[in-house]
């Protein structure tokens, strides 16, 4: 198995009333709200940044990095049909 | 009913603390659930570093010195030291922003 490339890191705690230290870590993270995920290759000095906000994050290995829509598209419900053949101009195809 | 003379708790009573001294069983358990997330993101930080070859000075001392929930005793994660407190222990919920601090390293020799 191929070794994970990527911390998948959550914010679930917000840095209100926190110290300086830890908002400006969370901003380098590139983490502005609760419930936001970035995505940050493996090495010691992002694991340090990730450290330092230990409390206020989830953290999780990725093999890969996904954008937000892939994200989304994950955490979509299975709709329980498919189309098969879709009319011109009754189904819109971006949905 | 109104005015400076009114009946209030701490009018009748006198002294009124509005935090419990010790912590409710459901505080208790939130309160391990959050340490055994930051225990699971320690483990993630340095099973990543040591997949990829990798080590960081910060995650393994995280990993070795700092206590892991599951081998803290109940003193430890629900009591800090206070050199105020009687018996230089209180409750960790009177400690400010209690929930978003790491507050698992006792002062030695306490």
């Amino acid at each position: 198995m191929a070794s994970p490339k990527y911390f998948k890191v959550t914010q679930l705690r917000s840095a209100i009333a926190l110290p300086q230290k830890k908002k400006d870590t969370l901003l380098r993270l590139g983490l502005h709200r609760r419930h936001q995920t970035v995505f940050h290759r493996i090495c010691p000095q992002q694991a340090g940044m990730i450290a330092t906000v230990k409390e206020l994050v989830k953290v999780e290995l990725a093999d890969e990095m996904l954008t937000k829509d892939e994200m989304r598209e994950q955490r979509k419900s299975d709709p329980g049909f498919t189309i098969e053949k879709a009319v011109s101009g009754t189904v819109s195809t971006s949905n | 009913m109104f005015g400076p003379f009114r009946m209030s708790p701490v009018a009748l009573g006198g002294l009124l603390w509005k935090k419990p001294w010790r912590l409710s069983r459901f505080q208790k358990y939130r309160h391990r659930k959050r340490m055994q997330l930051v225990d699971s993101n320690i483990q993630a930080l340095y099973d990543g570093l040591q997949a990829n070859g990798m080590s960081s000075k910060r995650v393994e001392h995280l990993m070795t010195e700092y206590p892991k929930e599951s081998e803290m005793t109940p003193r430890n994660k629900y009591t800090v030291f206070s050199k105020y407190a009687r018996k230089y222990r209180k409750a960790i919920h009177f400690v400010p922003k209690w929930t978003k601090l790491p507050l698992r390293k006792q002062p030695p020799n306490v």
